[in-house]
């Protein structure tokens, strides 16, 4: 055995190692024959009547519960109905070439209301980035902007359009370098990705300071915009709230190489949230 | 031999409570998630279990559920079932940093692995997840034990191209051997 085989087996052996919780692999085959069984003995035992009685019953019950993925999507819908508070924690686990520096955890503090297109958020408790109507605005840093009437610019204003991805572009990234030292992170860019999740499963129970719910596993797998594509992939659990709220949620998001691991907290519903635009005199567009 | 109904359930139930998690393992590893290598292992399990009763209980079912999975996850993919990418993995309880740094890797592996043709992704599987010999694997994939060997060389080399610069050294791949390849096996893969 060669050392390039060892190699494999290791990663291979890593790489299967994050079996995700709520996999019960001989209960669903067993359960389907019993299902199978009970259903066959009804039908050689009671009359038609009762037949239709448990064809009902069945229909109903499947009627009543809505899916792992309706919950889920449901939550999220119902996230940009109201306004909240939500801390964020985003750390960068892998990023070929990127500085060790950059793998220190962000943590955001915000509060948005996003029926009223308004919110706010606190970078590692520094930098305050406002969000207001399709634009946002992050503080100056750094470099030296000048306005149009030849002010020195205090805040950037980029205008945000709808997006399916967590994260802002390359080419957001591209025009933000060195202007506000900061990346903004909206958290309903990430709900809105829950809407696309393409595998939801119920992962158990969940519960946290003041409230009880279920939480699921989900992965999300869409393509950011603009050329070229990437894949972007996003995996991990939702809580959501007997209310059907998003309270927590913990994924691992992947675009090509670089991992971002992003755990957030929702709370505080219905709070009201009071945030403006800069002055125009202030604000430049990179 | 017909066997009682309960026994046979017991069986199958020790059966999938030993092995379950090893073939779970390397579904995630053809598929590239573990939603549908859960997926890939039911379906296969439903399909194994209707065959159990007539399983002589000296026969290995590994190798019986194991064609089973190669089978339908080709069947699958031709289908155009498979997603285009692989998704990362969901997290853990623990936030320690050498979760998030297995987990990291494990997106970066299963994305690599997705990126390989389908038969190369299956021969380096069945190969080093399931420890299988190669003429086992051509059995199974129904080829030549030569294109195994040729797919098992393209892909490591594929692996270490996709892998060598975002691993650490520990495991990250050396440099594999001059291919050993048959022309016929240029035209499979894909």
């Amino acid at each position: 055995m060669n050392d390039t085989e060892d190699a494999v087996r290791r990663l291979f052996t890593v790489a299967t190692q994050d079996i995700p919780p709520g996999i019960d692999l001989g209960h669903d085959v067993l359960t389907a024959r019993r299902r199978r069984v009970v259903r066959a003995r009804v039908v050689l035992s009671a009359g038609l009547a009762a037949i239709v009685t448990a064809a009902s019953v069945i229909t109903l019950s499947a009627v009543s519960s809505p899916s792992a993925l309706a919950q889920v999507t449901q939550a999220a819908t119902r996230m940009a109905a109201q306004s909240y508070r939500v801390t964020s924690t985003r750390t960068l686990v892998r990023a070929p070439g990127a500085p060790a520096a950059d793998k220190t955890p962000v943590t955001i503090i915000g509060e948005f209301d996003p029926a009223r297109s308004v919110g706010e958020e606190t970078v590692n408790g520094g930098t305050q980035i406002r969000y207001v109507g399709s634009y946002l605005y992050i503080p100056v840093f750094g470099a030296f902007r000048r306005t149009h009437s030849g002010a020195l610019a205090k805040w950037v204003k980029l205008h945000v359009p709808p997006r399916s991805s967590t994260t802002v572009t390359p080419g957001d990234v591209a025009s933000l370098g060195g202007i506000t030292g900061v990346q903004p992170f909206n958290p309903q860019d990430l709900l809105a990705l829950l809407k696309s999740a393409d595998h939801v499963r119920e992962a158990g129970p969940a519960s946290g300071p003041g409230w009880k719910g279920s939480a699921y596993s989900f992965t999300v797998t869409v393509r950011t915009p603009g050329q070229p594509h990437q894949v972007l992939s996003l995996s991990g659990t939702v809580d959501v709230d007997q209310q059907g709220r998003v309270r927590r949620l913990d994924a691992v998001e992947s675009v090509e190489n670089t991992v971002t691991k992003v755990q957030m907290t929702f709370g505080d519903f219905g709070v009201h949230v009071s945030v403006s635009a800069p002055p125009t005199a202030e604000t430049v567009s990179p | 031999m017909r066997r009682d109904s309960g026994e046979t359930d017991e069986r199958f139930a020790a059966y999938v409570r030993d092995r379950g998690e090893h073939h779970l393992r390397v579904a995630v590893l053809l598929t590239g998630d573990w939603h549908a290598a859960e997926d890939l292992v039911q379906t296969s399990l439903i399909k194994l279990y209707r065959a159990w009763p007539r399983l002589e209980t000296t026969e290995e079912p590994d190798a019986y559920l194991r064609r089973i999975m190669i089978n339908t996850h080709r069947s699958w993919w031709r289908a155009r079932w498979r997603r285009e990418t692989p998704t990362a993995t969901p997290p853990e309880d623990s936030t320690a940093d050498d979760i998030a740094e297995r987990q990291a890797i494990s997106a970066v592996v299963r994305q690599a692995l997705a990126k390989l043709p389908r038969q190369q992704r299956a021969v380096l599987v069945l190969r080093y997840a399931a420890d299988l010999p190669e003429a086992e694997i051509a059995e199974l994939l129904g080829c030549s034990p030569g294109t195994v060997k040729t797919h098992a060389h393209r892909g490591l080399r594929a692996l270490r191209e996709s892998l060598g610069d975002s691993l650490g050294d520990d495991l990250a791949l050396q440099p594999v051997n001059q291919p050993r390849a048959s022309r016929r096996a240029s035209h499979e893969g894909a």
